[in-house]
């Protein structure tokens, strides 16, 4: 690619109307280029031109010039010959590049000769510190918008961390953003791999805004309004850039952050938003399966404690009906209930339920380290979020755990909830859901329909359940939900 | 070749009058073994009636409920009360849709049978999905119910499943199609809705088939 000068022309090449690579208007200097020489440093060269001379001069016994020599001979030249140049970059020795790299007079040449593409192949392999090559990349090309950053993609990601953290500055921040279009920023921001708050602040400059940017990503999220929260999950350009932006642990908070409403009616709001969000965490811990939650609208709602369920707003509606199973919804503390997941704020942080219906306290109390929270938002997973495939791993482990179980229908090993006709045995929802909290640690207390012993524990599912195991694996990475429920009152 | 029809589908009808809708009912009776029927997604290996049917509730395309004739438990989608869950002498069924457990409920408090109780789902607007294994579809898209004259006598469901009526159900595999499932409601119905099952290859072949018997389809 031909480069328009855009500085002062070096006296050296300076013709008038020729650029680099132009018309051939005067002979190019008579120096002999070794093409075979090692390039080792030659112990008495003071100068860069020193072991230069005239071909028709030199003598026969004359060591051969040096790699650093030659590239001074060819920036030298009136018509620099840019393919040798970039050619004997690559031939540089170690001392030979540490020369160049720190003698300015070298920069200001290699800039004039060459383009920004040039560059680019030119000092591939000298080693130059990030910042330096892209300095001087970005001071060979016209201009940065010149520059694609597929070009340099190989620079970031082949350059160490510290090299790439130095480049948190407003100056390569403008860099990037001429160089970038939208869609390439992210890759690079993913390259840089900066903190969050960097690389949200590079996004804004780019154009692309994103909820919470700006100070502490993730306090400011959790400071923020439903509203807000609402407004960021319905922003798919901003959760694919998260996706790639954040960690796999980041994007679970980031997840477990956006979907939770907690109502302000809360008695503790503070410590049910922090419960759950540790449970959800481990929920979320698959970023695929997080990004899927986030993408879709399930929805966990804290149920305050002093609260019945249907005086939250998100299921008010139920209010006056009654459950399959003949009971009032007003007392019932968790349920799937459309998009929304219910969970107790007395199960998330133990202790008694203090609302009252028809003038009793409602009995919310289920066995410490039971998490109705991680078996109901199991539930959303399971209907909203596995794809068909999980679900038919589900249906057939249930569907082979009948059939056992009913021709040994005493075996209180047969289901995760103990013997045929235990909770877990009802239906493949109610078997995932209850491995789901064995698998997590908040499988506790007894089966309310057998009385057996439920099991709890990843050993357990390990051992009995094969094939579910390898689903909650990959759903939650072998995350533990510890002190769930955590004391009764 | 036409297959035969199993003779359990051209039983004589005893007609009962529930929610003032003439729907049929009536005890289960042996299926026989069809061995002529050679069409890969014609009913076929038909050998019994199940003992135990397992059928899925819809409303519109939503799945809502799961229920077995058998004795067992009613689930809600509410966590059970922390004292334990709620047992039924003739009817195992998990709700699916809390916001359509209200009226589930209150239909299955007023009926005295599994047949009742399936009628009174239809009557009330629900439709039946024959299940296979341990779980439903949670939604079905494109499905229609079968009318004659103004009445409801199935309802027809571009997927995979089987034949059945709200009486008697196949085994599992028996009867089954890779594009269509149905369910007859009105079982002087069921000889020709079979006949139309089982001898149509592609879903709107089955429909067409069904308006050529001059049946009416309207979408749900």
């Amino acid at each position: 690619m031909e480069k328009v000068l855009k500085n002062s022309p070096q006296p050296s090449n300076f013709l008038g109307t020729e650029a680099k690579g132009g018309a051939k208007t005067l002979p190019p200097p008579q120096f002999k280029l070794n093409s075979g020489s090692t390039g080792a440093p030659d112990a008495g060269a003071e100068g860069k031109t020193a072991q230069l001379q005239p071909a028709a001069a030199a003598p026969a016994t004359q060591a051969p010039p040096t790699q650093l020599a030659l590239l001074d001979a060819a920036l030298d030249k009136w018509n620099v010959p840019e393919d040798d140049v970039i050619a004997i970059c690559g031939k540089l020795n170690a001392i030979e590049k540490i020369v160049l790299m720190t003698t300015p007079s070298y920069r200001a040449k290699m800039v004039s000769a060459l383009n920004g593409s040039e560059m680019i192949r030119a000092i591939a392999g000298l080693g130059f510190p990030l910042s330096m090559q892209l300095d001087w990349i970005e001071a060979a090309a016209l201009a940065s918008s010149m520059i694609a950053y597929g070009d340099i993609k190989r620079l970031i990601t082949g350059a160490s961390q510290p090299e790439r953290d130095a480049l948190k500055s407003t100056h390569w921040q403008a860099f990037f953003v001429n160089v970038c279009t939208n869609a390439t920023m992210i890759e690079a921001l993913v390259d840089l791999k900066f903190d969050i708050g960097t690389a949200l602040q590079w996004l804004s400059a780019e154009g692309i805004n994103i909820t919470g940017a700006g100070g502490d990503f993730f306090a400011n999220l959790e400071a923020a309004d439903d509203a807000t929260l609402a407004s960021l999950r319905s922003d798919t350009t901003a959760i694919d850039a998260l996706y790639r932006l954040l960690s796999d642990a980041d994007f679970a908070r980031l997840a477990a952050t956006v979907i939770l409403i907690a109502p302000g009616t809360c008695v503790d709001r503070d410590g049910a938003r922090k419960a759950a969000w540790t449970m959800l965490r481990v929920q979320l811990a698959n970023k695929d399966i997080a990004r899927t939650t986030l993408k879709g609208s399930l929805t966990p709602v804290i149920i305050p404690r002093n609260l019945l369920l249907t005086d939250v707003a998100q299921f008010s509606a139920l209010a006056g009906t009654k459950t399959f199973d003949g009971r009032a919804w007003e007392p019932t503390r968790g349920v799937g209930y459309g998009i929304y997941v219910a969970m107790a704020e007395e199960n998330l942080l133990g202790g008694a339920c203090t609302a009252k219906f028809n003038g009793a306290t409602v009995n919310g109390t289920y066995a410490e380290g039971y998490s109705t929270a991680s078996h109901e938002f199991a539930h959303g997973m399971h209907d909203n979020v596995l794809t068909a495939a999980d679900r038919k791993t589900i249906t057939d482990a249930y569907d082979a755990r009948k059939v056992l179980a009913k021709a040994a229908p005493t075996d209180v090993d047969q289901w995760v909830d103990g013997k045929e006709g235990c909770y877990a045995s009802q239906t493949d929802h109610e078997f995932f859901a209850q491995l789901s909290n064995a698998y997590l640690g908040t499988n506790t207390g007894l089966d309310p329909n057998t009385n057996d012993a439920r099991h709890n524990g990843k050993d357990w599912v390990k051992n009995h359940e094969a094939t579910v195991f390898a689903l909650l694996e990959r759903m939650y990475g072998g995350g533990s939900v510890a002190n769930a429920n955590p004391k009764t009152p | 070749m036409i297959p035969k029809l199993p003779a359990w589908s051209i039983l004589t009808v005893s007609a009962v009058v529930f929610y003032g809708v003439q729907l049929s009912a009536q005890n289960p009776i042996p299926m026989q073994k069809q061995d002529d029927i050679s069409m890969e997604h014609s009913p076929q290996n038909l050998n019994s009636a199940r003992p135990i049917r397992h059928v899925a509730v819809y409303q519109a395309h939503q799945l809502v409920l799961q229920a077995a004739d058998e004795p067992g438990f009613l689930l809600s989608t509410a966590s059970p009360a922390p004292g334990g869950g709620t047992s039924h002498p003739w009817i195992n069924a998990q709700a699916m849709r809390a916001a359509a457990e209200n009226e589930l409920g209150t239909l299955l408090r007023a009926a005295n049978s599994f047949d009742e109780y399936l009628l009174a789902l239809v009557v009330h607007g629900f439709d039946i999905f024959s299940m296979e294994g341990g779980a439903a579809p949670t939604e079905l898209q494109e499905g229609y119910r079968i009318y004659a004259s103004n009445q409801l006598i199935g309802v027809v469901w571009n997927h995979p499943g089987q034949f059945m009526t709200l009486q008697q159900q196949p085994e599992e595999g028996d009867l089954y199609s890779a594009f269509a499932s149905m369910t007859v409601y009105e079982l002087g119905h069921a000889e020709p809705l079979q006949k139309a099952f089982a001898t149509t290859d592609t879903f709107t072949a089955l429909l067409n088939a069904l308006h050529g018997q001059g049946l009416m389809t309207v979408v749900l």
